[in-house]
């Protein structure tokens, strides 16, 4: 190779190289984000559930009379928390379930940085990067339903009227499914685009 | 071919790339790690779009990056590197 050519080669190798950096900076704020969220989820749904619960076994308790929970307030506490800590756990552990593919992003990119790193690679590691950029803004869709749950059971409690509190908690729903959705579409739509274009120009 | 795989054409690329001189098909088709009908149907898309010249001047057929080839590589680099930079939470 000429000393231009050879120029050429550590310009694109550096440029790759760059890329698989930015794409490891990436990869551990998106694990940051996923854990920060997990954890954010299993606690509003344990709020949320621990309110519903408190709600529920009151409805219970004063309809059937039951000296069980008026007679002992420390065990009804103890039950509602129980039920709110069961349903954090699950929670936690279904999200858990549900993990990005992280290991598979992080053995990509230390392969990359242990050789050379080539075009193909860079295109599996952009693809792997995008898909799980995209599984994290989908994982909006499913806060949606817990904002709306949030907003129905403050509604709910506070304003003391439970129509006026599920219509709230369907708006809000629906508007945080929308937002995510739009915004998974968006990004969707703008790389599929982005890649199509650059196929054609070669 | 319409849609060719963008992979095989960064491989195709980069084999010829990292090479720096023209080669032969045979070695081509080795690195590439593609069936002979495969390679050949993006041999004949790399041709015809003006990424890979022919050398049939010597005893062998010789196929190496065009300058537009090459210009085309780097611009694979520097859309992957760009893309990889654009991307947000």
């Amino acid at each position: 190779m000429s000393s231009d050519s050879e120029e050429a080669a550590q310009s694109a190798n550096a440029k790759l190289d760059g890329m698989v950096q930015d794409a490891e900076e990436l990869c551990a704020f998106m694990k940051r984000k996923h854990d920060g969220e997990t954890r954010a989820a299993a606690v509003s749904v344990g709020a949320v559930a621990w309110l519903a619960a408190l709600f529920g076994l009151g409805v219970i308790s004063s309809a059937v009379s039951s000296p069980i929970f008026f007679g002992d307030p420390a065990g009804f506490f103890v039950a509602v928390t129980a039920i709110a800590v069961a349903c954090a756990v699950s929670t936690y552990a279904l999200r858990r379930r549900r993990r990005l593919p992280f290991a598979e992003l992080n053995s990509l990119v230390n392969k990359m940085k242990e050789g050379k790193a080539s075009p193909e690679d860079g295109l599996r590691l952009v693809d792997s990067v995008h898909e799980a950029m995209l599984a994290l803004k989908k994982g909006k869709v499913d806060d949606a339903f817990w904002y709306g749950a949030v907003a129905f059971f403050l509604v709910g409690l506070f304003g003391k009227n439970v129509a006026v509190g599920l219509l709230t908690g369907v708006i809000v729903y629906l508007y945080f499914r929308h937002e995510a959705l739009g915004e998974y579409e968006n990004e969707s739509r703008r790389y599929e685009e982005s890649k199509r274009d650059f196929a054609q120009s070669l | 071919m319409e849609k060719p795989d963008l992979y095989v054409l960064a491989r195709f690329l980069d084999t010829l790339y990292k090479n720096g001189q023209p080669m032969k098909k045979t070695n081509i088709q080795m690195r590439m790690g593609l069936n002979y009908s495969r390679f050949s149907e993006y041999l004949d898309w790399l041709l015809a779009h003006g990424l890979v010249f022919k050398d049939d001047t010597g005893d062998v057929e010789l196929y190496g990056l065009s300058p537009r080839g090459l210009d085309s590589y780097h611009r694979l680099v520097d859309w992957i590197r760009d893309t990889m930079h654009d991307m947000k939470i």
